[in-house]
């Protein structure tokens, strides 16, 4: 056994001084990181240093499960999607909200609304308006009073499209936001790579680095539907289905383009480096489209072919029949608007109540005419046969509900799923306080003691060199 | 597991913030009085309900046409009952004009009378419901008969265009139901209601017994028909109201089915809503408890 050098005390003290000194900033680290997103606590591993030279700091490492962040990100994306669906469709919901109430037909609130508001009601009270004509075809008050509802009807109806395109144009300049954020997000995870590599190579440690790099990664997950590829120098490939968004310290941009589809201009995504069309599936820029292109256009659409029967079933049955005057062949709702957007009473409605058509034989006590207007709302016309205006509207509005629904059910089952998986994430890279807080004292006493060793050594020379 | 303190407060907000939401459904619902409020809540129900809605609603104008038709019917009734009265009492006249007894004078005087009474049936026949003319079919603006006068006495009386239309009123789904008597049923003719006074007027002032005697055979016609159609508008309103009482009915237990489709129950959410702040509390006190909690305070 080689002899000891009393310096090399000195050496040990030294060494052990250092590695508690550097364990206790990295539990100060992070006590200091305890709140902030996406952190991973670090582990200082100490290493006997060998020869009895007391001790090192092998390794400082990250504590963190690939496996489960893989998991969270996938169910990210689901939680994006849904959550956006949920809000997107909630919004939706509302504009549809019917007036309703218990104890009588009329009176009373249930969906927040005034009473008679909703279209389910406007339309009952327009076929009982033309009852309430054939009660009195002779009378002005009853023919203004059936024109009012009329207008009351298609304003209605006005107003639902207004409010759904008004919807999907909120919903396509949330689209290009999304678009812009998910850019940024590239060029920062582009950047993050570089600086990855750069610190790895200068030996330093490169840790918080890639907290920011996973963090980003969850952060994008929630938008869009990427992969991942983790490479071994610490940089990451994003994958948009198989076409790369980041390689290296590259990014490729989405870029987005209005394309125009029949009257409405929605924003398309493609690859801003082959200009090839990006398809989408998860995430909350799915989300946005999937409500903007599919739910909202199927719902205007259903509405307009709603409207389209009922001008032509009413003008029909008016052109028939006889005002008061005795016009007859004139239209009811004027022919040629044939959408919620535009369904408009005739003019000649409009200039004379006299030429709503209440009569079945030309003489002004008869009410044939209004009566077989009003029990239209009886008559099969939607659907291909299948359906009344009334069933075909409660039938829209009952799938609009359940639609929010699902996608309320939906997004809270997510939140659940990813809350465990975020738990059991935390549970692996979270800082406890506690755990910091025992290594602190673990650490404190270490360094105390080391700096007793160096101070007792320090008394041996003193000895030594007063011999 | 190893549990951390972002995990501790995590778990802990998540469990506060669903809690919350459920005691807020539950407000929401005690405060505006039902479980519906909006669509999503409970969309086939939301259907339901509109329906029955609508059928409702559909019940109120039936009633409505019904108790104008009830009113069309009723005023025709009286208009009739008062003519029948009449015609029994043209009968009585009848026959006194036909007994021998009677000179020439007597039968002028009835003969006055009779036409006083004629002027009478010409009356009711421009009655008004709601100033519509009841027995002028379909064209109901304008009066329908017309009588020709010489020297201010009716020597006939004409319809003034086609009174035979009917109207009618919807009184439950596709059920329509005739209100009106088309005048041509009892005003035109041969021995309609004019005709026959017409007719024994003349006979009286005319001091013809024989005609004045055959006229009681039209008089009782006459008066046949007339109580033949009140019976037609007895069985219409008979029917009527049983339609409306069906459709009261109908209201009632519609409304008491839409009440429990869409109305809350009070008491059970109440206590829903009572437990739900017991754990809403309970985790409030309890993490204000766990949380704040370290080594850190000790060391």
């Amino acid at each position: 056994m080689p002899m000891s050098a009393i310096n090399q005390g000195i050496e040990i003290g030294r060494r052990a001084l250092q590695s508690q000194q550097a364990a206790l900033n990295v539990t100060g680290h992070n006590i200091a990181n305890a709140n902030t997103p996406g952190f991973s606590r670090r582990k200082v591993n100490l290493e006997s240093a060998g020869n009895g030279n007391g001790v090192d700091v092998s390794s400082v490492v990250r504590q963190r499960s690939q496996f489960l962040d893989a998991q969270i990100r996938v169910e990210q994306q689901l939680l994006g999607r849904w959550e956006t669906m949920e809000r997107a469709l909630g919004g939706l919901e509302a504009i549809f909200n019917e007036p309703a109430g218990a104890g009588s037909s009329e009176a009373g609130t249930i969906f927040n609304e005034p009473s008679g508001v909703g279209f389910s009601g406007s339309l009952s009270r327009f076929w009982n308006a033309w009852q309430d004509l054939a009660n009195v075809p002779e009378s002005g008050a009853a023919r203004a009073a059936l024109r009012q509802e009329a207008e009351f009807l298609t304003t209605n109806l006005h107003q639902y499209h207004a409010q759904l395109h008004a919807a999907r144009l909120g919903l396509d300049d949330e689209a290009v936001i999304e678009v812009n954020e998910i850019n940024d997000m590239l060029d920062q995870l582009a950047e993050v790579n570089g600086a990855i590599v750069q610190a790895k190579f200068g030996e330093e440690n490169a840790g918080d680095l890639e907290d920011q790099r996973d963090r980003l990664l969850d952060e994008l997950s929630l938008r869009v539907d990427i992969t991942t590829v983790l490479r071994e120098n610490g940089q990451v490939s994003v994958l948009l289905s198989g076409h790369n968004l980041v390689e290296a310290t590259k990014s490729v941009h989405l870029e987005t383009r209005q394309l125009s589809q029949e009257s409405f201009t929605s924003t398309r995504i493609f690859f801003s480096d082959d200009g090839s069309a990006a398809s989408i599936r998860e995430g909350r820029l799915r989300g946005i489209i999937e409500v903007r292109d599919q739910v909202v256009p199927d719902i205007i659409e259903r509405l307009d072919d709603m409207v389209a029967a009922m001008v032509d079933r009413v003008n029909a049955l008016h052109n028939a029949g006889f005002g008061r005057d005795g016009t007859t062949g004139v239209d009811f709702f004027n022919a040629n608007m044939i959408s919620a957007s535009n369904i408009v009473l005739d003019d000649t409605i409009l200039d004379d109540l006299d030429n709503i058509a209440a009569s079945g034989d030309g003489n002004s006590g008869d009410n044939g005419s209004a009566l077989a207007i009003s029990s239209l709302r009886n008559e099969k016309i939607l659907a291909g046969g299948s359906m009344t205006v009334e069933g075909f509207y409660n039938e829209l509005i009952g799938e609009v509900g359940a639609r929010s629904k699902e996608a309320q059910t939906m997004a809270s089952n997510h939140r659940l799923f990813s809350g465990q998986i975020e738990n059991r994430r935390q549970s692996i890279q979270g800082v406890s306080l506690n755990d910091e807080a025992s290594q602190l004292v673990l650490f404190q006493r270490a360094y105390q003691a080391a700096a007793r060793t160096v101070s007792i050594i320090d008394d041996l020379m003193e000895v030594t060199i007063n011999i | 597991m190893r549990i951390t303190t972002r995990m501790a407060v995590g778990t802990l907000v998540n469990n506060l913030d669903r809690s919350y939401e459920r005691i807020v459904r539950f407000q929401n619902e005690l405060s505006s009085g039902t479980r519906l409020n909006s669509l999503s809540d409970d969309p086939a129900g939301i259907e339901r309900s509109l329906a029955m809605r609508s059928e409702l609603r559909n019940a109120e104008q039936f009633k409505k046409n019904i108790s104008d038709g009830i009113g069309w019917l009723e005023l025709s009734e009286a208009t009739l009952s008062e003519m029948e009265a009449l015609f029994v009492q043209v009968r009585g006249l009848a026959i006194q004009g036909s007994t021998s007894t009677f000179n020439a004078e007597q039968r002028n005087a009835i003969a006055g009378q009779v036409d006083q009474l004629l002027e009478h049936v010409q009356g009711l026949s421009e009655a008004r419901y709601r100033g519509r003319y009841i027995f002028a079919g379909t064209q109901t603006a304008d009066v329908p008969y017309v009588p020709d006068r010489a020297n201010g006495v009716i020597v006939d009386v004409k319809p003034r265009g086609r009174t035979d239309g009917s109207i009618e009123r919807e009184i439950s789904d596709g059920i329509v139901m005739q209100v009106n008597v088309p005048g041509n049923e009892l005003f035109e003719g041969d021995g309609n209601a004019f005709t026959t006074l017409i007719e024994l007027r003349d006979a009286l002032r005319d001091n013809a017994v024989e005609r004045v005697g055959d006229s009681l055979t039209g008089l009782a016609e006459m008066r046949e028909r007339i109580s033949s159609v009140r019976g037609l508008i007895g069985a219409r309103v008979n029917r009527m109201e049983i339609t409306q009482n069906v459709l009261d009915r109908m209201s009632v237990e519609m409304t008491t089915i839409l009440s429990e489709d869409e109305d809350v129950d009070l008491a059970s959410t109440i206590v829903n809503l009572q437990q739900e702040q017991d754990v809403f509390q309970a985790a409030l006190a309890s993490g204000s408890v766990v949380v704040p909690q370290s080594l850190m305070d000790f060391i």
